[in-house]
């Protein structure tokens, strides 16, 4: 815990080592994230409410949404790496080092772009959420539980490398498709969408479910995104070391 | 000659590189996704419709303005960026053709087999999600629209990416112009769904003239006045495209690079 | 099995092998070590040395843990690798040569400060031992500049330091001289000598580059296609097959004859030509000296034969 601490700290002071790029991709994050809030104050200012959400239920959509990938992307970035960082042998970096390789590898990297994200999500939150201290507890809980559900659900399809091969680009595919699933109100998906929300692309446990416990809290749903934090974590953790012990390093081209 | 060769090469290029065109129109057909779950959500609010268009409407015009914006690479000022400080760029002005022009013909050639690609595989969802296209028959209008987008796209993207001459750190550029086409351009939502003072700002805008126009045709809504902007801005784009790079290249031979 | 107990403490393979392949069924499988056996004592300077694809890296994957092996037994100071990976880790240093264990971006100091929290050095065993590695290393110097300014060579004496800082028992090299210019090659290898001789770090290297082993090692392991082809001293490989020298000439002009006494012309085209010397039979000095004297001489080089070639000799002296 306190190796991975050092290394968080020496990651960050890697990440901001070029000053002028660091604030100007910070900068350019937070007017990546007043776009999409343009977009759904002019769609709702078209619409009104549509399936039950608003304006304001957006706005805490996109505080958590931020928060979560300024979190998960920019403090542990190497958590959508994993695919890749397997495929090229780079965790052997790791694995030569007298520390526990999963903990290590999620802090080696600090992303400055999303870390833009986080600054956004919080000033957000603060300015246009209501921030009494009983949602400010319960809405930095769910960033909490949003970012180990992210974050183990990158490790998770990031692991399969190990078993499939390839360069990592199902991990890819893992990674846009849940941000974006997880940018838009859970209650615009139906049917079939709606069940992988909840299953394979676990959008709805980082803002769908989150913001229907800012709106009213709900002991029944708050345990269901601790059973889906946990759940994940524990696959993401077994898939990784399961595939630890398959690990062919470098040797890919064997293949 | 050379430029329709360096068209076709970049076609076959695109085509060749089969995960990553999969990849991209995978992540398309999921934008349509979730856009046309919004706008159902918002349609059954307001008894079917939204403004002035109905929700298979809706899904037809998403699917031809993410046609014209996921195809076109994003990152053209990075890439001439790059091009100026490897050495590429002063190689390829030793040819005896003109560099802009042939790095936009192999753009726009590696951009239409991903546009296709992209009406191809969209239509056929859109169609699953809300029927056939809005547009009827015009459809095919709308496909020369797009291309026409596409076009002015790169013409627009060289015209910026050409500042990459002057800054070194001109990389970001990119992103904001990618921003401004989402909202700007009527990538996320129509135009004319937006406030009027707003929509009669951004409809003469070139950006509109990317992702609004052939969305316009494809929910038929289209109007040939559209289609003259379009052409306008066509003529600036290219003209400006050309116009930045012989200011560039010059200033390349004095300073050598 | 009967071990001495001091040989526990350095490394011990028995028929260790790894097959790579995902299917049951043979055809896609390849044998990447197959079953290597061999003890290293502590103290021992071992080049392991073989043509690309030989295994090497295989293996020294699977002495630190970062492979598990297929087949077979091994432990480094008396520890299992695969099994007790973070155990070894603590005790051993690893340099790989085409992979940084440096932060780009931040000086060699802040890095440093990084494995010492990792491996429990404590702040004042950190600075002792940093004073006593930059200067026996030259390094102290490139401590507090940022990697991304650092030159190759100067790269690698700071990754040296940084495998060396919490007192590593074995020392793993992996390729660690590869981009190195001839200058800072020497220099790299001469530190590693001075390492193991001053603090008795055993060494383990692996290389493709002849040189390498001449200067570095006391003990030679050479493998290819994953068998261990020959494990003895470097006096015995010199005496027998790095005895051989080639020099390579290009003349000012054609020369229509070509013979030198203690030489032998492999090849000979008007004013190129390629001439092998016995070192043992003849002095190298001599042969160049007859070349420089009677012939229009342009250019020469002196080199070793290529790793391949001595290894196709040891085939050829089994068989």
């Amino acid at each position: 815990m306190r190796s991975a601490l050092a290394t968080l700290g020496t990651a960050f002071a890697d990440g901001k080592a070029n000053r002028a790029s660091f604030v100007f991709q910070i900068v350019l994050m937070a007017v990546n994230d007043i776009a999409w809030i343009v977009f759904w104050g002019l769609f709702f200012h078209r619409v009104g409410t549509a399936n039950g959400w608003t304006f304001h239920d957006v706005i805490v959509m996109f505080s958590l949404l931020t928060v979560v990938a300024g979190i998960g992307l920019g403090l542990f970035a190497n958590c959508r790496r994993i695919g890749r960082m397997v495929a090229d042998s780079s965790i052997d970096e790791v694995l030569v080092l007298p520390v526990r390789p999963l903990g290590q590898l999620l802090c080696r990297r600090v992303e400055p772009t999303n870390l833009g994200d986080l600054v956004f999500g919080v000033i957000l939150f603060l300015a246009a959420a209501d921030p009494t201290p009983e949602r400010l507890l319960l809405w930095t809980a769910c960033v909490l539980l949003g970012v180990c559900v992210m974050v183990a659900f990158l490790v998770w399809v990031g692991s399969f490398t190990f078993f499939v091969g390839g360069r990592g680009e199902h991990a890819d595919l893992g990674f846009n498709a849940l941000l974006l699933l997880a940018s838009y109100p859970l209650d615009f998906f139906g049917g079939p969408v709606r069940v992988l929300l909840f299953t394979i692309v676990p959008a709805a446990f980082i803002t769908g479910v989150p913001v229907s416990l800012m709106r009213h809290f709900a002991p029944g749903q708050f345990a269901l995104i601790v059973a889906a934090a946990a759940i994940l974590i524990a696959l993401a953790w077994s898939t990784f070391h399961l595939g630890l012990r398959r690990y062919s390093s470098g040797s890919l081209w064997m293949r | 000659m050379a430029y329709l060769t360096a068209f076709l090469t970049g076609a076959r290029r695109t085509l060749a590189a089969r995960g990553d065109l999969s990849t991209q129109v995978g992540m398309m057909l999921l934008v349509i996704l979730a856009l046309s779950s919004v706008w159902h959500a918002a349609a059954v609010a307001h008894g079917g419709h939204v403004g002035a268009y109905t929700f298979g409407e809706l899904v037809w015009y998403i699917t031809f303005a993410e046609a014209c914006t996921v195809p076109v690479p994003a990152r053209v000022i990075e890439d001439i960026g790059e091009e100026i400080g490897s050495g590429e760029i002063a190689v390829a002005m030793l040819r005896p053709a003109s560099v802009v022009g042939i790095r936009m013909a192999i753009d726009t050639g590696a951009a239409l087999a991903r546009q296709w690609c992209c009406l191809l595989a969209g239509g056929a969802f859109a169609w699953l999600l809300a029927g056939p296209p809005s547009a009827g028959a015009a459809t095919v209008q709308a496909v020369g629209v797009a291309f026409l987008a596409l076009l002015l796209s790169i013409a627009l993207q060289h015209a910026l990416g050409g500042i990459a001459f002057w800054l070194n750190d001109a990389r970001s550029t990119w992103f904001l112009f990618q921003k401004l086409i989402l909202i700007g351009g009527g990538v996320l939502i129509p135009l004319n769904l937006l406030p009027h003072a707003v929509a009669s700002i951004f409809i003469p805008l070139p950006f509109a003239a990317i992702a609004y126009v052939p969305g316009s045709f494809a929910a038929g809504h289209g109007s040939w006045g559209l289609v003259i902007g379009q052409l306008c801005w066509l003529i600036v784009g290219f003209g400006t495209a050309f116009l930045v790079f012989a200011r560039g290249e010059r200033r390349l031979e004095v300073l050598g690079g | 099995m009967d071990v001495h107990p001091r040989l526990t403490q350095g490394i011990e393979v028995e028929e260790l092998g790894k097959t790579f392949g995902s299917g049951r069924r043979g055809a896609s499988q390849v044998d990447a070590v197959a079953g290597i056996s061999f003890r290293i004592a502590p103290g021992e300077r071992c080049a392991f040395i073989g043509p690309n694809g030989a295994g090497k890296s295989t293996s020294i994957k699977m002495l630190t843990g970062i492979l598990r092996p297929t087949s077979g037994k091994a432990t480094v100071l008396g520890l299992v690798p695969w099994k007790e990976r973070l155990r070894l880790a603590r005790r051993i240093g690893t340099l790989f040569g085409q992979r940084s264990q440096l932060w780009f971006q931040l000086t060699p100091r802040r890095t440093y400060a990084l494995l010492a929290s990792m491996y429990g050095v404590s702040g004042a065993d950190r600075d002792r031992r940093l004073g006593s590695l930059g200067k026996l290393l030259d390094a102290t110097h490139l401590f507090d500049r940022p990697v991304r300014t650092l030159s190759l060579g100067e790269r690698m004496r700071c990754e040296l330091v940084a495998s060396l800082l919490h007192e590593p028992e074995i020392l793993f090299l992996d390729e660690p001289t590869i981009g190195l210019d001839l200058v800072a090659k020497t220099r790299f290898r001469d530190l590693i000598v001075r390492i193991n001789e001053e603090q008795r770090t055993t060494i383990f290297l692996t290389s493709h580059d002849v040189s390498d082993i001449e200067r570095v090692a006391n003990r030679v392991i050479v493998i290819n296609h994953g068998r261990i082809v020959f494990d003895d001293s470097v006096k015995v490989l010199r005496q027998s097959l790095l005895k051989r020298k080639l020099i390579g000439v290009l003349f000012e002009e054609s020369v229509p004859t070509l013979s030198v006494e203690g030489a032998e012309v492999l090849s000979h085209d008007g004013a190129v030509a390629q001439l092998e010397v016995n070192t043992e039979v003849t002095p190298i000095r001599s042969v160049l000296d007859i070349l420089l004297e009677q012939y229009p001489v342009a250019d020469i080089s002196v080199e070793d034969p290529p790793l391949e070639e001595i290894v196709s000799h040891m085939y050829e002296r089994k068989a």
